[in-house]
């Protein structure tokens, strides 16, 4: 199944995969924020190339992923091109004109700064699903020591989720075993197949869910555990608080000086 | 000695529902007993199974009579974590059962809720997958599991909470018969070497007759009939009424016994039982030998 | 058998999944019109990957597979719907309207039927099922039998000439297995081809005329139901058993017990015999 395969899958042996959970999680996650908050050229293409070599050089992903999402992002950046090129009505020195068309600068430098920040979150996202599995997530919201109850339900969510992907090829199987074509027809027949596939599902997650709450209380599950083990531990090194804080800290220093200084407001070039 | 299961005049009605769906059951279950039970679908084998770990009435909504004691443990008394040290129960669906996204993951659950340390979580971790002969499985996936495995799985997340009386609701009916097979042979395991009361609901009569002390069958919320399998299988008009179907050779036996006063009253109920009598009743009919 | 009288033609059939598995490794089958097949064999064997290509879910990696004389690689599986019809193991797989009317209603509509054709046909179906009484229910509150029904009713709605049946008897009691199989042979009776995948060794013996033995993605033994529980030894490779009673006849071999009892009445008028030259 290749969706459950993108879910589940981590690198191989690589340096980054190495690292602890929580470090695996916030290095994309808080470098994604940063290239968010910054409108900045240089910072944009510096937090991409760093973003590159971290996933290229350390962190060994699979080709299929790096294409998919290469593609992908490829037409978005083509998406954002035209529309702050040609539609968003920026105003600033013509640099291009061809009859009623024309291209300012600033649109010009706004284009170029989001799609080096949408290449960063792009390649971002890959890291983190070639290096981070969902154990490696639900041990992160331990390891913040957030209640038992968002772990549990978290990893539950996962399984579910597989389930639900298992079960949503078998109801298209049954559904088109009765002629449902789902690709075919207009806007409303669409819908119409679209239910079809979807009360099946929504049907058996109902039933599921009785047996799963009846699966869980036979094993003593119940939110208020007196006390409870925890049998997984966490291996957080040093060196990993040291990459985290290093990244939180560069992160609030952006936002510090971009609400007050207004540093990295303007386009240069 | 105290008795490992208690059921004094249980009565039990989901809300919403029209009638009863336990009508007075009483019943007793040695320790280490192996009770089997049969009925039609709607009987209320599984809301039984349920009254036995507390998740009725608990974990549903309605209106229940009579005391249930597992272990010593008043079911009505105590939550159902606490009752769950006492009883496991495995369900017939493998899916829905794996809450997990590991074998170890999964072993780990019901003790970890329990507290208990984790030195000794390992081990018995070791001990139920040694039983169900799957140790070699820790860090696989639920998908990387047949059937069969995921059952087994789920028979030792059971095990680990050392539950003294095993509860298992027709284990094998969404399994093929290796995993049918696979799973028996956990459960025979289970009689032999652990003295751990068995309480087995299944369709599979030719299955429970290796294995169960006692048979009983729940009919429209009632136990209509009890006894060890030698006794409990001879009414085979009366279970076949019910929806039961008995092993093959028992009805063949039960045909033969009634047209032709075979087997002097003792049904079998195994093929080589069956054989036995066969055989040693065709070597006294002269001129009609071997080939 | 001539090729007129095959409704399905599998010649080489190979399939390999995306993730690499090769599932059917060079299935070769004719199934004679009218035929009450049985395909067995364990998880894994390659019966549910075989069984979807007669409704082109799957089509062949190699091979070829012909259904009523149309290729299943060439033809899409809405026109193979309404020649061969697939029910699932899970009923709730299909099942997505608010009463059983618009259920079995689904299929035709989705074949763009006059309304007075729909009608006809629900009305048809609901009748041979025994499902008219459920007709405004909500097919969430039937139990599992009765939507295995109804999830039935609306395939045949589609009027195929096939209908294969994946694990009919999952989940029920004995008389609910021994009716569902009862409602496929009146259905066979009446000149539809019914194809069932099935663990039920008892109900293969006692209703299947012709049965296919799967293993590893090949067939193993193929031919009537007679021929195929007479053979213990290739049954005992696909890790099948019969049922008691023909075990019980082999053994009995040697006092002239044919292997090829299927079910209790026939085992008990054979030694019924033996027993009356006792009295």
């Amino acid at each position: 199944m290749a969706i459950r395969s993108y879910l589940t899958y981590v690198s191989p042996e690589s340096i980054v995969g190495r690292l602890s959970p929580p470090t695996k999680l916030f290095l994309p996650v808080i470098v994604s924020f940063m290239a968010l908050v910054t409108i900045n050229f240089y910072l944009n293409l510096f937090l991409l190339l760093a973003i590159l070599v971290v996933l290229f050089a350390l962190a060994k992903p699979p080709s299929a992923y790096v294409k998919l999402f290469t593609g992908a992002a490829v037409w978005m950046c083509f998406v954002f091109a035209i529309f702050y090129l040609f539609l968003s009505g920026y105003k600033g020195n013509v640099i291009f004109q061809l009859g009623p068309v024309s291209i300012v600068d600033t649109s010009v430098y706004m284009v170029a700064s989001i799609i080096l920040r949408f290449l960063t979150m792009t390649y971002a996202t890959v890291l983190l699903l070639c290096t981070t599995n969902q154990k490696d997530i639900v041990m992160t919201v331990r390891w913040l020591r957030l209640p038992y109850a968002f772990s549990f339900m978290l990893a539950l969510a996962f399984r579910c989720a597989i389930m639900f992907l298992e079960d949503s090829t078998k109801v298209q199987e049954a559904q088109r075993g009765r002629a449902v074509e789902f690709n075919k027809g207009n806007l409303i027949r669409r819908l119409r197949k679209f239910i079809a596939l979807l009360v099946p599902l929504i049907v058996i997650s109902l039933k599921r869910t009785q047996t799963i709450s009846n699966a869980i209380e036979s094993r003593a599950f119940s939110f208020s555990t007196k006390k409870r083990t925890f049998y997984f531990t966490l291996q957080v090194k040093p060196v990993d608080y040291v990459i985290i804080g290093t990244l939180f800290a560069l992160f609030a220093l952006l936002v510090v000086s971009k609400l007050t200084l207004g540093v990295f407001m303007g386009y240069p070039i | 000695m105290v008795k490992a299961v208690q059921v004094k005049d249980l009565w039990w009605k989901y809300d919403g529902s029209q009638d009863w769906n336990l009508k007075g059951i009483n019943l007793e279950v040695e320790k280490g007993e192996f009770l089997a039970i049969v009925g039609p679908t709607g009987a209320g084998k599984s809301t039984l199974c349920m009254c036995l770990n507390g998740l009725i009435p608990h974990n549903f909504m309605g209106t229940i009579k009579g005391t249930v004691v597992v272990g010593g443990m008043n079911t009505l008394e105590k939550r159902v974590a606490d009752l769950s040290e006492k009883v496991g129960l495995v369900f017939d669906d493998p899916e829905s059962q794996f809450i997990g996204m590991s074998v170890e993951e999964e072993l780990v659950f019901g003790p970890e809720n329990l507290g208990v340390p984790k030195e000794e979580i390992k081990q018995r971790m070791d001990q139920a997958l040694d039983i169900v002969r799957m140790k070699d499985y820790l860090n696989k996936a639920p998908y990387e599991l047949s059937g069969g495995q995921k059952q087994r799985i789920a028979i030792a997340s059971a095990l680990v909470t050392r539950p003294e009386i095993m509860v298992l609701d027709e284990p094998t009916s969404q399994l093929d018969p290796v995993g049918k097979a696979e799973v028996f042979s956990v459960i025979s395991e289970l009689k032999r070497n652990h003295n751990v009361t068995i309480i087995l609901v299944e369709h599979l009569t030719e299955e429970i007759v290796k294995y169960a002390d006692r048979v009983i069958l729940l009919y429209g919320g009632r136990i209509e009939l009890e006894g060890s399998p030698k006794d409990f299988f001879k009414e085979v008009d009366l279970l076949k009424e019910k929806g039961v179907f008995p092993p093959q050779v028992t009805e063949l036996g039960y045909l033969l016994t009634k047209s032709y006063s075979a087997f002097d009253g003792e049904l079998p109920l195994t093929i080589n039982q069956a054989y036995e009598e066969i055989t040693s009743t065709l070597r006294r009919i002269p001129g009609r030998c071997q080939k | 058998m001539s090729k007129v009288d095959s409704i399905i033609q599998v010649k080489d059939l190979w399939h390999v999944y995306p993730d690499g598995t090769t599932a059917l490794k060079g299935v070769n089958l004719d199934v004679p019109r009218g035929e009450f097949l049985a395909v067995i064999g364990q998880n894994g064997s390659g019966k549910t990957t075989l069984a979807k290509h007669f409704n082109g879910l799957l089509k062949p990696t190699k091979g070829i597979v012909v259904v009523d004389g149309v290729d299943t690689r060439k033809t899409s599986t809405s026109t193979l719907a309404t020649k061969v019809g697939y029910t699932f193991q899970n009923p709730d797989h299909q099942i997505c309207c608010s009463t059983v009317e618009a259920e079995v209603a689904f299929g035709p509509r989705q074949l763009d039927l006059s309304e007075d054709e729909i009608r006809r046909r629900v009305d048809k179906w609901l009748n041979m099922l025994g499902l008219e009484g459920f007709r405004n229910e909500h097919p969430f509150f039937l139990n599992k039998a009765e939507r295995q029904r109804v999830a039935v009713a609306s395939v045949l709605a589609m009027e195929p000439e096939v209908l294969v049946v994946d694990e009919p008897t999952t989940g029920m009691d004995w008389k609910q297995s021994y009716a569902a199989l009862d409602m496929l042979k009146s259905l066979n009776a009446t000149g539809k081809t019914v194809i069932i995948i099935t663990h039920n060794m008892r109900l293969v013996a006692e209703y299947a005329r012709r049965v296919v033995v799967m293993l590893d993605g090949l067939v193993l033994i193929e031919g009537s139901v007679e021929e195929v529980f007479s053979v213990l030894d290739i049954l005992n490779k696909a890790f099948l058993r019969p049922p008691q009673v023909t075990e019980l006849a082999h053994k009995l071999k040697e006092f002239g017990v044919p292997p090829t009892v299927l079910n209790v009445q026939q085992m008990h008028g054979i030694l019924g015999r033996f027993y009356e030259g006792l009295s």
